[in-house]
């Protein structure tokens, strides 16, 4: 009989080993990858055309007076196309749970919620890489400057880390509730396209119809992207945007591991 | 621990929804001993080893593996068992190296330890050359031998091989029987199902045949085999002439097993001199031969045997 090996027992290596698992298969998906870095370049040239209109309205005029729409736009593209990637946190999840994988991590003694922590926390590395990949872009292509302080600049791109992650937890649930990859995407269209155009993100809200304004006025990434734009921007009172943009950012983070943490207890006792 | 049984199952049932999947399992299993579970698909293997590696819980019963209970002292017997199921449980986006490192640090075994266990499994698998290959490239066969390597990479001292070559080529499925000799000569206790009696003909010590979740029979595949009758004659004969075809070699004093509607019957022999018997009974009672042959019993000759009805495929299967 061989001699038990030594063993000892770290939930944070479990979660260290699991993330760099899978920032490892992002790099193993060359494709998806390049898309992922395209999108934003796509997003930022076809927003800043059709929208760029509004500058004119009296709305836009009277809030940001003298500022032009990239300069508007850009802060929002990166809050949105940053955080709404958490929904490749629940499809990373549901293809997890997919194949067979899940099944040698379930018969190992480790650290079960290692799993769904390492998921979170590798798509927030991934979202850093890409904020600042997106902010580099917008500089050299468009023309993005930013106009505060060098510490709001940097501010206005970790702000929003906290709500990215907040929003892998729900989609995190998302993917652990359907294990299936294609329902998870689907389901998560449904939650990031109303996100995405229900927000102050590509005009002021004031300019959108008043039953868009309510769903705006509730919908977490106005906040986060009003902070970010003011910080950019270097609008008067910035940080007072900040409270609104992390308490909007727990509150969804508190929903997110609501769902996330039973439906992960369901599937782990079979 | 010294004699105690490396799996104890006492009384395991387990319903799902409205499929009773197993219906009283009660086994024990030696250490060191290769234990086959041979059934059809739908017997409840595959339910019954992931009850034991923990990955399912059982309606009733209990079990113990190394000597823990598989529902309150999971990750105990977590750190001493392997298992391999029918669909590979490995990452295909990781290369193998990297895969058997990243299993071997969950295990808690630590980095460097980790890589040297994944070089020397690497090494025994032959999978060397494609180490550093992502498992995309790998074949069929090769991914099959590597999730048996991540199984064994915390040297287990239980395996669990849950029909490990089934839908394999035969030259991957004699490659993995090597694998599985060499485990037994260094102390490995193996718990392997399968539906090829064959596979436990070669290599269990002791067989359990399970049939709509429970042990029909349990012994050794000498005793099995001897349940059955050794070899088998087949005739078959035209179906209106199965009752005058059964009572001419009843004569024979074997028992015969019959399969009205295919016309076939299938007579349990010591060796081959009886096929001139059979003939000549046959021919004495009139009987016309449309065709006979000699084998070795097969998984349906046993489900034959043992219950009077084929192994047939059921729905109601796992996962």
């Amino acid at each position: 009989m061989t001699t038990p090996l030594m063993r000892r027992h770290s939930p944070l290596t479990d979660v260290w080993v699991l993330t760099v698992r899978n920032l490892k298969k992002v790099t193993r998906v060359p494709q998806l990858l390049f898309f992922s870095l395209v999108q934003p370049v796509i997003f930022l040239t076809l927003f800043s055309q059709v929208f760029r209109s509004i500058v004119d309205t009296p709305q836009f005029q009277e809030l940001y007076p003298g500022i032009s729409y990239i300069q508007y736009l850009v802060p929002a593209v990166i809050v949105t196309t940053v955080s709404l990637n958490a929904s490749a946190s629940g499809i990373g999840m549901a293809t997890d749970l997919q194949e067979g994988v899940i099944d040698r991590f379930r018969s190992l003694p480790m650290a079960k919620y290692g799993i769904p922590v390492a998921r979170s926390n590798s798509d927030v590395i991934r979202a850093s890489l890409q904020a600042v990949f997106m902010l580099l872009v917008s500089m050299v292509i468009f023309g993005f400057r930013f106009e505060g302080a060098w510490w709001e600049a940097i501010l206005s791109i970790l702000i929003v880390l906290p709500l990215n992650w907040a929003l892998t937890w729900v989609f995190i649930a998302l993917g652990t509730a359907t294990k299936n990859t294609e329902t998870t995407q689907l389901a998560g269209f449904m939650v990031t396209l109303p996100l995405m155009f229900a927000s102050s993100a590509y005009v002021p809200i004031d300019a959108l119809p008043s039953w868009l304004q309510e769903i705006a006025s509730v919908n977490p990434l106005s906040y986060t992207i009003d902070a970010a734009r003011a910080l950019a921007l270097g609008l008067p009172d910035a940080t007072g945007e900040i409270p609104a943009s992390l308490l909007s950012s727990a509150v969804l983070a508190v929903i997110g591991l609501v769902l996330a943490v039973p439906a992960w207890r369901r599937t782990l006792r079979q | 621990m010294g004699s105690e049984p490396a799996i104890r199952a006492e009384g395991i049932e387990k319903d799902f929804k409205n499929v009773r999947a197993l219906a009283g399992i009660d086994l024990e299993i030696d250490r060191g001993s290769v234990f086959g579970l041979l059934g059809p698909n739908g017997a409840g293997k595959t339910t019954f080893v992931r009850i034991l590696s923990t990955l399912l819980r059982a309606s009733r019963g209990r079990a113990e593996v190394a000597g823990f209970d598989v529902r309150r002292e999971a990750d105990e017997v977590r750190a001493r068992i392997g298992l391999t199921g029918q669909f590979a449980a490995v990452d295909n986006d990781l290369t193998g190296r990297e895969n058997l490192v990243m299993f071997g640090q969950l295990l808690g075994i630590g980095k460097t330890r980790a890589k040297t266990r994944a070089d020397e499994l690497l090494d025994r698998f032959g999978l060397t050359g494609a180490a550093d290959r992502t498992l995309r490239g790998y074949s069929g066969g090769m991914r099959r031998r590597l999730d048996l390597a991540a199984s064994l990479v915390g040297e287990p001292e239980i395996a669990f091989l849950d029909e490990p070559t089934t839908g394999l080529d035969p030259r991957s499925r004699l490659e993995l029987w090597d694998i599985v000799e060499d485990l037994v000569a260094q102390g490995t206790t193996v718990l392997l199902t399968t539906q090829y009696l064959e596979e436990v003909d070669r290599l269990a010590d002791r067989i359990g045949v399970i049939d709509h979740g429970r042990v029909i029979a349990l012994g050794t595949p000498e005793e099995l085999k001897d349940a059955v009758g050794g070899r088998v004659i087949a005739v078959d004969v035209d179906t209106g002439d199965v009752d005058a075809a059964v009572a001419a070699l009843d004569a024979e004093g074997g028992k015969v097993v019959v399969d009205r509607e295919a016309g076939r019957l299938n007579v349990p022999t010591d060796g081959a001199a009886r096929v001139a018997d059979v003939v000549r009974d046959l021919d004495a009672a009139g009987v016309g031969i449309n065709g006979l042959e000699l084998h070795s019993p097969s998984l349906d000759d046993v489900f034959l045997t043992l219950t009077g009805t084929r192994a047939s495929d059921e729905e109601g299967e796992e996962r």
